[in-house]
């Protein structure tokens, strides 16, 4: 994406919504062309590849039938505030959970194809240093560190990280300064090995 | 040697380089499933639990919210619909309509019924009312996994019919509940919200 590609910010797709001047489903569409990759990178690092999909939908679902009724506090109405992106980060946790209860009830008598071509946010994440840190953390730190950390790489406050994990303020704060420190290490051992 | 801020940049920086080389899919289905419906479900009793864990929320369960209840009240009358729309919600998991009728006065909704329910659980501690709060939510949950996709969207007559009209039931599916106690549940939330600005002021 070019330097010039400003997207719009939330907060004016969120007040031209709430005075009228953009529809419901337009205000949808474009908070959906701004926010879904971040979306998909949330759930590719968070479930399996084959699940990001559906997964997805169901994301945007929650989030287009909480639109249609949205109401925002005051103190939330500023331009730096993005309670849509909070909500969707907040609702990504959830549809992570729900996925994993169906897994347990479901998924045992179906089968999924490994090499499924909707893997294209994880064939990105390989590419990069993030992907080596992010494999790193998700097989050497606990599910909510991950959601912490990708949490925090998209710009969501600790406040509403707290909410989402129903963990305190100081707990988000001092998980993530510790998955940093393990993430330091595996980088330098990476460096060290040679590894690119 | 690599800092942990250095680490926070880069990998910031990272991330947003991963995140502009997704392609979202241009078609978008909006569709309900278990998982939607859980998740509303979840969201719902996740805020109620961020309010319940506020430090003025149990000093002041005494206090009149409105003209009869008090917080302690209006949270009787959020279990007394929870536990009620799960019961209906079973019924019609079975496949069948809800046989019995609670009736809608045009206005002040189901008056008596309303009382009724309070009444009955006022003897009850705070954290005994929350309690079944929570477990409502999870029963209403686990039903939503056990049942297909179709039943969960049928329409089917349920126990709510307007008092001028008892022979005309609403007309909800299982979803349809879970709208509406989460509708229900949102305006008593942000009404308790609004009180405790106005009466306490502060944020949450």
């Amino acid at each position: 994406m070019g330097d010039g590609q400003q997207l719009p910010l939330e907060h004016g797709i969120v007040s031209a919504r709430m005075c009228g001047t953009m529809s419901v489903d337009a205000s949808f569409e474009r908070l959906y062309r701004m926010y879904a990759p971040v979306v998909i990178g949330w759930l590719a690092i968070r479930v399996e590849p084959h699940a990001v999909d559906d997964l997805l939908q169901d994301v945007w679902t929650v989030f287009y039938r909480r639109w249609r009724a949205w109401q925002q506090p005051a103190e939330l109405d500023t331009p730096e505030a993005r309670p849509v992106l909070s909500f969707l980060f907040r609702t990504v946790h959830l549809a992570t959970k729900a996925h994993h209860r169906a897994w347990r009830v479901h998924e045992p008598i179906e089968e999924h194809h490994l090499a499924d071509e909707r893997t294209t946010p994880q064939r990105l994440v390989e590419t990069l240093a993030l992907g080596q840190c992010l494999e790193f953390a998700k097989t050497h730190c606990s599910e909510v560190d991950v959601a912490i950390l990708t949490g925090k790489l998209a710009g969501i406050s600790a406040r509403d990280i707290a909410r989402t994990l129903e963990i305190s303020e100081g707990a988000v704060d001092h998980r993530y300064r510790n998955t940093l420190g393990h993430l330091r290490q595996q980088l330098q051992s990476v460096k060290s090995g040679g590894s690119t | 040697m690599t800092s942990r801020n250095h680490v926070d940049t880069e990998l910031q920086h990272d991330w947003q380089r991963f995140v502009s080389q997704i392609t979202a899919p241009a078609n978008l289905a909006i569709r309900i499933t278990p998982a939607t419906l859980w998740i509303a479900l979840e969201d719902l009793l996740m805020e109620w639990r961020a309010l319940w864990r506020s430090e003025w929320f149990a000093a002041v369960k005494d206090q009149l919210i409105n003209s009869k209840w008090t917080l302690k009240d209006l949270m009787a009358h959020v279990a007394s619909w929870a536990a009620e729309l799960r019961a209906q919600a079973e019924i019609l998991a079975g496949g069948t309509g809800v046989g019995y009728q609670i009736l809608f006065d045009e206005i002040g909704g189901p008056r008596s019924w309303n009382a009724e329910k309070v009444e009955m659980r006022r003897s009850r501690l705070l954290e005994e009312v929350i309690g079944e709060i929570e477990r409502e939510t999870v029963r209403f949950q686990d039903l939503l996994f056990d049942v297909d996709i179709p039943r969960l969207l049928t329409e089917h007559p349920i126990g709510i019919a307007p008092t001028a009209a008892p022979g005309q039931p609403w007309i909800r599916s299982i979803a349809g509940l879970v709208e509406m106690r989460c509708i229900h549940e949102r305006h008593h939330l942000n009404r308790i919200i609004e009180w405790k600005r106005a009466k306490l002021g502060g944020d949450l």
